[in-house]
């Protein structure tokens, strides 16, 4: 889905946000301990090993948890509540926010089995894609 | 080096206060100065006493404020302190940072304070976001608000460890039930029953609005020294008799709830073992309140009852008035005022010193003069922790 603002991206994790707007879920996988890590980083958090490479993660995953916002913390979100905000479990990690699409907010629970989708629509060209997850 | 060597080695002297809810027209540095000449004063001592000045963590101005400094602070008190400091983000370090500059003897008396002007600032909490645009990739997703991380980790619990709403609304009536004993605590006129809980809006849901703290203009200050020395001082000395600290610095979206290393987890073990105590010692809990579920988080990493017995537990006759563990005798900042850790802390030195007016344990119908006085404080969302056991010296 298209984010709510456009965010600002640090350096280490540009790959990451390329990732998103090519449709691509990419982490950094540690070359040393084989350790899937976000945030992105320039060492392991596992091992401290400086040696990685950029993979896809296959997008499935479970939904640890979710929030509702009822209130727009800035006027340009008024239109958008109620949306929602998750936690995503990534199978193998790791763990990411995300949003989530095609599901009302009182059908979404904590434990469900979710996989990624993304979001074709140009409306908001402004924008950079994010993942969002579906309830499988 | 064996725990047990620090108990009742340092004692806070001294609490300073300020106006404090709705107080228009003033600097959040007027509030930062006014505590902490307060809580000199209070502790019986002079201002060139003071060679330490520790500042809560730096917010940017609102409303129109110029920023706070620890140079500001110390320059309006007049003072030339050995060390002064400010943390950037809430990451608690004032606690261990004064006990070893009077450990070692660096320093004698420390004033650790917290101000701000928020309440009229109308401060915001939302940090993702500066003048609409993103300060970070938070924002992207529309996760804004310290509010809403601290709502992911209690929607999660309630999944895992069936809380909800029906367990927070007694934690927000038991301290509002205290509050209406506390002259100065913003919520002192406001009665709150079920419905008044339920009523309130989803903020972002499963927290309503009282689920939350309000944000306050005012100060609060305490004066630390070695527990030697309060005995000279005209206060009673309120000791701590143990204290821990820890982190747990992810980000708040990759925390769980069900983590024995929590930072509350770890820190409050360490307090224990230096007090040589376990929970059933302790009379009274002060803890940091920044939401309803962060009182159960707390009590529950504290091991005052076990993940999933929250609903039985937490009722308001056991943590409010009258009952056998008082939890935030003062509103606590949900109900009281919002001053970091202070509030939790400030309150606890201030029942065993017996200043608490109505709301005095041991004073007040069906309640006894506490021994013993749990303390927290927290940073971040669950990121950074402080426990404080106190107990009034001879």
């Amino acid at each position: 889905m298209k984010s709510f603002f456009t965010p600002r991206v640090v350096a280490d994790a540009k790959p990451f946000w390329q990732g998103c707007s090519e449709h691509k879920l990419k982490f950094q996988n540690c070359s040393a301990c084989g350790h899937i890590r976000w945030p992105a980083s320039v060492v392991c958090p596992n091992c401290l090993s400086e040696e990685y490479e950029w993979k896809e993660h296959g997008g499935e995953g479970t939904l640890y948890s979710f929030i509702v916002f009822r209130r727009a913390f800035h006027p340009s979100l008024e239109a958008e509540i109620p949306y929602v905000v998750a936690v995503i479990d990534l199978d193998g990690g790791p763990t990411i926010l995300a949003g989530i699409s095609g599901s009302k907010s009182e059908e979404i629970h904590c434990g469900a089995r979710v996989r990624v989708v993304w979001d074709d629509d140009q409306g908001k060209d402004e924008q950079v894609d994010i993942p969002a997850f579906e309830m499988v | 080096m064996k725990l047990s060597k620090l108990s009742n080695r340092f004692a806070i002297a001294g609490v300073g206060y300020t106006p404090q809810g709705k107080v228009p027209g003033r600097s959040a540095a007027s509030f930062y100065v006014e505590a902490a000449a307060n809580a000199i004063k209070d502790a019986g001592l002079k201002k060139t006493d003071i060679d330490a000045l520790i500042l809560y963590r730096h917010f940017d101005p609102v409303g129109g404020d110029v920023d706070v400094s620890a140079f500001t602070v110390a320059e309006q008190l007049g003072v030339r302190p050995f060390t002064i400091s400010q943390e950037t983000y809430c990451t608690r370090t004032w606690l261990t940072h004064a006990i070893g500059l009077l450990a070692t003897g660096l320093c004698r008396n420390v004033v650790v304070v917290y101000g701000d002007n928020a309440r009229s600032g109308r401060r915001t909490f939302v940090k993702e976001l500066s003048n609409g645009s993103a300060t970070d990739d938070l924002a992207a997703y529309g996760d804004l608000s310290t509010l809403a991380k601290y709502a992911m980790l209690a929607q999660r619990a309630m999944y895992e460890y069936n809380t909800g709403p029906e367990v927070w609304k007694e934690i927000a009536i038991a301290q509002r039930q205290w509050a209406n004993l506390n002259p100065i605590a913003g919520m002192y006129s406001k009665v709150l029953d079920d419905e008044g809980y339920f009523s309130a809006e989803y903020v972002a849901e499963p927290f309503r609005l009282l689920d939350a703290t309000p944000t306050s203009d005012g100060g609060r200050a305490i004066v630390l020294t070695t527990a030697e020395r309060a005995r000279d001082l005209p206060n009673p000395p309120i000791l701590i008799t143990g204290f821990g600290q820890a982190s747990a610095p992810e980000s708040p979206f990759r925390l769980k709830v069900n983590d024995e290393k929590s930072a509350a987890a770890v820190a409050s073990k360490q307090a224990f073992e230096m007090a040589g105590m376990t929970p059933k010692d302790i009379d009274v809990c002060e803890l940091y309140d920044c939401f309803t579920y962060t009182v159960e988080s707390t009590l529950c990493d504290y091991g005052f009852f076990k993940p999933g017995e929250s609903r039985d537990w937490i009722t308001r006759e056991r943590i409010g008035p009258g009952g056998s563990l008082p939890v935030n005798t003062s509103g606590g900042m949900l109900s009281e005022a919002y001053f970091m850790g202070l509030t939790p802390i400030a309150e606890g030195v201030m029942q065993l010193m017996g200043r608490c007016g109505d709301r005095q344990l041991g004073t007040l119908k069906g309640t006894v003069m506490p021994k013993t006085i749990m303390c927290s404080d927290n940073g971040g969302v669950f990121q950074s922790h402080c426990s404080l056991i106190l107990q009034r010296g001879g």
